[in-house]
């Protein structure tokens, strides 16, 4: 089932496939991040073109500003690509908050990182459905929605979605704020059936603002 | 970008319809988590402090958008506010250096369709960016870079960030001219994200209620 969600164009990438298992995709698009362990582009810097697991192994002790310079990556809290996620595309990112969607977590700690593959802004289709397990009403959106309750949808909660194509970040609450969920069609098999599996720092199903990821 | 699609003829409601045509209500409280004092508006607050709250700690939009302001009488950092729950602070603002909100209105939706053209240098020169119907979190993806001097936003209404993914400070657009930055409150020319503002009192594309 997940296999058939997988859009066509992702052939060229093959390890993206193996996703659901291994959440270490080994990119082969033009990918291309700068990291610095000081703010505003200074200190020690650090350029890459795939994922990093752990930046203490390069011997960065944080991350404190950043320029994406190809493609859309997804920057993690924790070492091993756990605990609250930030999208990062391209631009310039002098200091923690210009990634961090909340100041009152006061995460000031990005610590792995890697490229989002299926991200496209043209192309991304999502499904989502008032209640998890893929039941209750669901519509089909391709477009951004900064308040899903200002276009009709009913409550702050989304159950489940179903990514067909592209990729998605949804956040807690309206005008793209607070905890980021980045979600993938090459991920999970597309499908996120309860919040537990938007990520480890996902604690309820608020969810207030959704968007395509731009590549 | 996209396609601009002929505008649906039942909108030539326009001036005639009142001065907002829409239904605004906003609810704000005095503590977070909506909790504490609470005052439910209808129209523009030039100064919270008028409905006896001391601060504002937690918002409910029922009827959107809203446009809440950092000062008094409308002045200091923006903050938009669409349909939804707003817990605390810093639900809606990305300022790390002010978490008081002292004065809101509502905010105008001239039409259901959004153009907007941006500028590299003030007064409409330099390289030029049109965006029609689109969010765009990053500019750089389009080839345009961090600096945006001056606007002018043809339909629609719409938000500028500083960082790309709609962070940092904001700045909305209200169908018009911004011929500097300072028009539009920044002490810097710097944007690298830009996305619409849509209701569906306004836009029933893509509104869930049609479905």
């Amino acid at each position: 089932m997940g296999e058939a969600a997988v859009p066509p164009e992702l052939d060229t990438f093959p390890a993206a496939k193996m996703a659901q298992t291994n959440p270490l995709p080994v990119p082969m698009g033009p990918w291309k991040i700068t990291v610095y362990d000081q703010e505003n582009f200074q200190g020690k810097r650090m350029e890459f073109t795939s994922a990093c697991p752990n930046i203490m192994e390069c011997g960065f002790d944080n991350i404190r500003s950043l320029k994406v310079e190809c493609g859309a990556w997804v920057g993690y809290e924790h070492t091993g690509f756990c605990g609250q996620q930030f999208i990062l595309e391209r631009g310039e990112y002098p200091r923690w908050d210009a990634w961090s969607g909340s100041n009152a977590y006061h995460i000031e700690r990005l610590m792995s990182f890697r490229p989002v593959c299926s991200a496209n802004h043209k192309e991304s289709k999502i499904t989502v459905y008032e209640k998890d397990n893929f039941i209750g009403r669901q519509w089909e959106i391709s477009d951004d929605y900064p308040s899903l309750q200002a276009m009709g949808w009913a409550n702050n909660e989304v159950g489940s979605m179903k990514i067909p194509c592209g990729a998605w970040v949804c956040y807690q609450y309206p005008g793209y704020r607070g905890y980021q969920y980045v979600l993938e069609a090459d991920h999970h098999g597309g499908d996120y059936k309860h919040w537990r599996e938007w990520g480890s720092h996902a604690q309820t199903s608020q969810i207030q603002s959704i968007r395509r990821i731009q590549q | 970008m996209t396609e601009q699609q002929s505008p649906p003829e039942q909108m030539v409601t326009g001036e005639g319809a009142g001065e907002r045509g829409g239904n605004y209500k906003i609810t704000i409280y005095e503590l977070e988590n909506f909790q504490g004092r609470r005052c439910e508006l209808s129209e523009e607050l030039p100064n919270v402090v008028d409905k006896a709250l001391e601060k504002v700690g937690s918002i409910q939009v029922e009827s959107g958008p809203w446009l809440g302001f950092e000062r008094q009488a409308f002045a200091g950092e923006q903050f938009v506010l669409e349909k939804g729950d707003y817990p605390r602070w810093d639900s809606w603002s990305n300022s790390h250096n002010s978490d008081s909100l002292m004065s809101l209105r509502p905010l105008q939706i001239d039409s259901p369709d959004h153009k907007i053209h941006l500028f590299e240098n003030a007064g409409y020169t330099g390289r030029k960016m049109e965006i029609v119907d689109d969010d765009v979190p990053s500019l750089w993806a389009h080839g345009f870079q961090d600096r945006v001097a001056s606007v002018r936003a043809l339909n629609g209404t719409w938000v500028g960030y500083e960082y790309p993914g709609y962070r940092g400070r904001q700045h909305v657009f209200e169908k018009g001219e911004y011929r500097h930055w300072n028009e539009w409150d920044a002490n810097q020319p710097l944007m690298q994200s830009v996305r619409r503002v849509r209701d569906q009192q306004w836009h029933q594309r893509g509104s869930f209620e049609n479905s």
